[in-house]
């Protein structure tokens, strides 16, 4: 433990220090703000589509030779199901809240949330 | 020794370095899907890219982080991946520049967390610039908490590296004008 101590410098712990206060700070904001969305938006390489948050629906999506499941339920939406092998974005949960992401590096889609009701359930 | 003859030996030792980081970048995309976190590593890389940086030299630490970041795009990278890893990498040396400027106030433990911190920052930045969006900033403060025992981890792995490899490697600095 001595040995482990004579390693560690004053300045180590300012670094630890200010990462974890960036953390929190940055982890803070968006509560503060942040409100139940409205609409799903879904990049995909191809196109940008939103569906309203209010209505359950099920999405299939194919992008980037990969194919995403996602569920509109209760309010929030998830990924189901892909066939991308690090199935990151299917850990990831379900978001609901304004500014929220579930992204797919390989397959290059991006879900979000919206806060306004601008949706017109069709592509653009 | 002449001058060449040392500017060849941190030649052979930068590729040496550039290859050992190569393929612990390779170890850590096959131990990826194991990770339970998004875009969460363990940055073992990064332990050779300090390691040149303070044995070899600063420059020769940008330049093997670079080509790392290139062939690892080229061999198991996309695109968005590719910029994710360049501004990462870019991040990571700014914050190891500045962070050996306090020298011995400051140890490698610091040194690798705030590699580390600065590595999430710059992928997350990649992030938001490739997908338009400052959503994935979300993502910030769970990779930034990570990064504190991840950092540490390979900054004990640094400390090791360092006291183990043999001292035929730190006479480049000293006797060459690399």
């Amino acid at each position: 433990m001595s040995r482990v101590r004579s390693y560690v410098k004053p300045l180590d712990g300012v670094v630890v220090a200010v990462v974890l206060l960036a953390a929190l700070l940055i982890w803070l904001v968006p509560l503060l703000g942040a409100a139940q969305g409205q609409t799903v938006v879904v990049r995909t390489q191809a196109e940008t589509l939103t569906y309203p948050l209010a209505e359950d629906r099920v999405i299939d999506i194919e992008s980037g030779g990969y194919h995403l499941h996602l569920r509109i339920e209760a309010g929030t939406v998830r990924v189901t199901d892909t066939d991308c092998p690090n199935r990151l974005c299917q850990k990831v949960g379900t978001i609901s809240r304004v500014g929220q992401v579930i992204v797919c590096v390989p397959a290059a889609v991006l879900v979000s949330i919206d806060g306004e009701a601008d949706y017109d359930g069709t592509s653009y | 020794m002449t001058a060449r003859a040392t500017d060849t030996r941190a030649l052979a030792v930068d590729a040496l370095l550039l290859a050992a980081a190569l393929l612990l970048s390779y170890l850590e995309f096959l131990l990826l899907p194991a990770i339970l976190l998004p875009g969460i590593k363990l940055g073992l890389a990064n332990v050779c890219i300090m390691f040149c940086f303070f044995r070899v030299g600063a420059r020769h630490a940008a330049a093997v982080s670079l080509m790392r970041v290139f062939i690892t795009a080229l061999l198991f990278g996309n695109l968005p991946s590719f910029i994710f890893s360049l501004l990462g990498a870019v991040c990571a040396y700014a914050a190891l520049v500045l962070l050996s400027i306090p020298g011995r106030h400051i140890s490698r433990l610091g040194q690798s967390v705030g590699c580390a911190a600065a590595h999430a920052t710059g992928q997350l930045t990649a992030a938001a610039l490739v997908y338009g969006t400052a959503g994935v900033f979300a993502y910030l403060p769970v990779m930034l908490l990570v990064s504190v025992p991840l950092g540490t981890l390979t900054g004990m792995l640094l400390i090791l590296c360092e006291s183990k490899i043999p001292s035929t490697l730190p006479t480049i600095r000293n006797k060459g004008n690399v």
